[in-house]
């Protein structure tokens, strides 16, 4: 029999609300924030500084942001 | 810039930190940005200067969800999602303004919670890992099986979805779900905030026939998201 868990401590939970919370507030969208550096022998290459907003493309193209892909039915 | 966390009826008191934005019979809950760090944690809010409209972080996200569920706890408001693409209070106040939904929603959704059942079933085994597929017809059968499966799950979770509504209607004002995946399924429903208990009894109630290898997990209750205006995305970021 499988146990309802609403307010549970372990980990597992703790990801789940988060993820849930954040769909809820962003409609899909989640943000990635990051830094990214390559280096050869001690000398820095590349360095990004990455800020992306992840979202679906669904909702970006009901948003007008992102064109819907063309049909390939046209002739 | 300040952020717009709610929705109230113009004759509202808002609770500081809020001030408040008179459009028509509305009133847009807000809180400056520069004291949102104060108030919460004493951390700066982060982001970038320029014209506003900088991506927000998850962490803003977060705030702005505490800031909005503080204010749902001590006033009658709609919440209004912190947007991907960052409102303007005029932007909003311009939408609000010129639709005749608000009103609608307003009389749905206002005052009320959200609560969130997730379920999770293990994932089916990925094709690709099945070292026992020695041949290209084998393959195909292996996937065609692997469809159905998923297939039979979604089926699953959308009759115990409309089971799980059927049994609680007295309760739901307002309900969706989704499938984030075909082994994982995320139900919102809108209910008063006197009926989070109930509801979870008979949730308790409802979902002991499943297996022990689903897990579910009941979410909330939050401010209402899922079931909030939607509201338009900024000029700005029009391409």
């Amino acid at each position: 029999m499988a146990e309802l868990r609403s307010a549970a401590n372990s980990p597992y939970d703790d990801d789940v609300r988060l993820v849930e919370l954040l769909d809820r507030i962003l409609d899909t969208g989640v943000v990635i924030v990051g830094d990214l550096q390559l280096s050869v022998a001690g000398i820095d290459l590349v360095y990004i500084n990455l800020r992306a907003l992840v979202t679906s493309s669904e909702r970006l193209i009901r948003d007008d942001i992102l064109d819907p892909p063309a049909s390939t039915n046209e002739s | 810039m300040p952020l717009v966390c709610a929705l109230t009826t113009a004759n509202t008191s808002l609770p500081a930190p809020f001030v408040g934005l008179t459009v028509g019979a509305w009133q847009l809950a807000m809180v400056e940005e520069d004291v949102v760090g104060e108030i919460l944690d004493g951390e700066d809010i982060g982001g970038e200067e320029g014209d506003g409209h900088d991506a927000p972080d998850l962490e803003t996200a977060l705030r702005h969800h505490r800031l909005v569920s503080q204010l749902c706890l001590s006033v009658r408001a709609l919440p209004l999602r912190y947007s991907p693409q960052l409102y303007r209070p005029s932007d909003v106040a311009d939408d609000i303004a010129g639709r005749s939904d608000v009103g609608t929603v307003w009389d749905r959704v206002a005052g009320r919670v959200e609560m969130v059942l997730r379920l999770d079933d293990p994932p089916v085994s990925r094709v690709e890992d099945d070292e026992s597929i020695t041949s290209g017809a084998a393959y195909l059968r292996r996937r065609a099986a692997h469809y159905r499966e998923q297939q039979a799950r979604q089926r699953r979770f959308e009759t115990l979805h409309d089971d799980l509504v059927n049994k609680c209607h007295d309760l739901i004002r307002a309900q969706h779900y989704k499938l984030r995946q075909p082994h994982c399924y995320s139900g919102s429903f809108l209910l008063e905030p006197s009926h989070t208990a109930t509801f979870e009894a008979r949730l308790r109630d409802f979902l002991r026939p499943l297996p022990d290898d689903t897990t579910p997990s009941l979410l909330g209750p939050w401010p209402p998201y899922s079931f909030t205006l939607e509201l338009p995305p900024t000029p700005a970021r029009r391409r």
